[in-house]
């Protein structure tokens, strides 16, 4: 049966994500004129690796469950880590864990466990910084990831298969990437074939999107070719979804508009989770 | 009453020791005669940090009394502060305050057994929260099972013990108690999660796990119970996962 592969230190699995750092995302995010797609993607990619991190994270350190990589695409096409780890492909999620080019506090409000919230100084790394130059050459982004991850599974043949996630507005300025990215959905692991998910952020002022089984109500074509790009969530992440609340149907995809992708975190079973644990 | 309880335990395959994050209280075998005498299991969430420490805590609070289903919301609090204590050393890195943050969680299972008015019979009492399980197994029969009583409701989501009191808001929903009696020669079974799923389905598919248990509860070597449990493993019968019996025996 596919994806059942034990996610451990012995046998880790991947992710690897595609951001897009077009001019066009200097466009405003959602509608909202103060915030333009580039901050949101920034946003989304450092929020993905503080929960992929937080995951993995033991008593003991961080974990090597997962390696992690990030290829940027705009003016050019290639890691997009920024220092200390800039220039690396995929990277053990400890070492990403342990070097954040800075760490931001931020404020939250937090439940006080007596019904009421209550302000809190939290720790917010920085791997990112928002970048907005450039075309958008989303099929030379997907063929670098075809070739990271067919690397990959050369050296993990037996891994959990891969997920990639691409963050873009949805524009691409280099050509049709259905090839591409059907080039990527067909590498496979002994578990079973990658997973490609697509998180568009968009100028439109439309409600957001979360793993749709349809193309119909998407707000416009770029969605609907993200969509077309995207794979199916597995039953497993089909299964813990429902268990965490969403109403997500059996055709559901891998695609969110004008949402962030946090929740395919919580998917990844790599052990007990509680159901509590928010 | 005479009580002979042993307990047997593993690390998830491939991981060390010291990754072992069930725990089980009492620690040492028992073989003697008693009037009353509890049992705990906990089974500590491999998503949280110092779960172990915590499930340990739990488990040697209930043997002490101290987790009753009337006493659990004065306790609680108490244990909470003394595992924060017990783990917060220092500065520690972004992604380990976050995770203290969140606190550890644990199931939970305790057994209390008492004499009855009779010689050679009494009664039980069992708390559970979460997903570690009680057998109670009569001349190789599976009597009772508690709290989860088929294979299929085992899943990877319970509703835990937390260490954060935010964790634990309407827990009194998932705080589940039952009584019961003995007889002279029953067995009573406490086993963490991937254990249970493997006996309840194995008793589903009328495979007399409760021999098995018996036959491996008779000795005190751990050689055999770690063998049958890398054979369960390593034939996809059994998730990989960490291991907890703790096997009662009551005359």
């Amino acid at each position: 049966m596919a994806y059942t592969a034990e996610i451990s230190r012995a046998n880790p699995s991947c992710f690897l994500f595609l951001i897009d750092q077009s001019g066009s995302m200097d466009d405003p995010f959602g509608g909202d004129s103060n915030r333009k797609k580039a901050d949101g993607v920034a946003d989304a990619i450092n929020r993905l690796l503080q929960n992929l991190v937080i995951k993995c994270a033991k008593s003991e350190g961080v974990r090597d469950y997962y390696h992690v990589g990030v290829v940027g695409y705009g003016a050019k096409v290639g890691p997009a880590f920024a220092a200390p780890l800039a220039g690396e492909e995929l990277v053990p999620i400890s070492r990403i864990a342990d070097n954040p080019s800075r760490i931001e506090e931020r404020t939250r409000k937090v439940d006080d466990g007596a019904g009421g919230l209550v302000d809190q100084t939290v720790k917010f790394p920085i791997w990112f910084d928002a970048v907005a130059h450039g075309g958008t050459p989303m099929c030379d982004a997907l063929a670098r990831a075809q070739a990271i991850l067919a690397s990959w599974l050369q050296q993990h043949p037996s891994c959990f298969p891969p997920i990639a996630i691409n963050i873009t507005d949805g524009e691409s300025t280099d050509g049709d990437p259905t090839s591409p990215a059907e080039s990527v959905r067909s590498l496979s692991s002994d578990d079973g074939d990658i997973l490609l998910f697509n998180a568009h952020l968009s100028s439109h002022r439309a409600a957001p999107v979360e793993f749709p089984d349809g193309e119909t109500g998407l707000p416009d074509q770029y969605a609907q070719l993200l969509f077309r790009l995207s794979s199916a969530l597995p039953p497993y992440m089909r299964t813990v979804a429902q268990q965490e609340g969403y109403g997500i149907s059996d055709g559901a995809r891998g695609f969110v508009f004008n949402a962030d992708l946090i929740s395919v975190i919580r998917f990844l079973d790599i052990g007990t989770r509680p159901s509590n644990l928010r | 009453m005479h009580l002979r309880a042993q307990p047997f335990w593993l690390p998830k395959a491939g991981n060390p020791v010291e990754d072992y994050e069930d725990a089980f209280w009492p620690r040492q075998t028992i073989d003697r005669e008693v009037a009353r005498s509890s049992f705990a299991v906990a089974d500590g969430a491999t998503e949280t940090s110092f779960a172990g420490i915590w499930a340990e805590m739990l488990a040697r609070a209930w043997c002490r009394g101290q987790l009753s289903r009337r006493r659990i919301p004065s306790s609680l609090p108490d244990l909470q502060r003394a595992w924060l204590s017990r783990v917060r050393s220092g500065p520690l890195p972004w992604y380990a305050e976050e995770k203290l943050r969140s606190g550890a969680f644990s199931s939970l299972l305790g057994l209390t057994l008492g004499n009855g008015v009779e010689e050679g019979a009494g009664t039980w009492h069992a708390l559970a929260v979460g997903d570690s399980c009680l057998v109670q197994v009569r001349a190789g029969r599976l009597l009772s099972a508690f709290p989860l009583t088929s294979a299929e409701e085992f899943h990877s989501r319970p509703v835990l013990l937390s260490s954060n009191p935010a964790g634990n808001r309407n827990m009194g929903e998932h705080v589940l108690c039952v009584n019961g009696t003995w007889e002279g020669g029953d067995r009573f079974y406490l086993m963490t999660d991937a254990l249970a799923c493997w006996f309840l389905r194995s008793v589903e598919l009328d495979q007399d796990p409760c021999v098995i248990l018996d036959e491996l509860a008779r000795g005190e070597e751990i050689d055999p119970f770690a063998a049958l449990m890398a054979e369960l493993r390593a034939s996809g019968s059994m998730r990989n996962d960490d291991l907890t019996l703790l096997a009662v025996a009551v005359e």
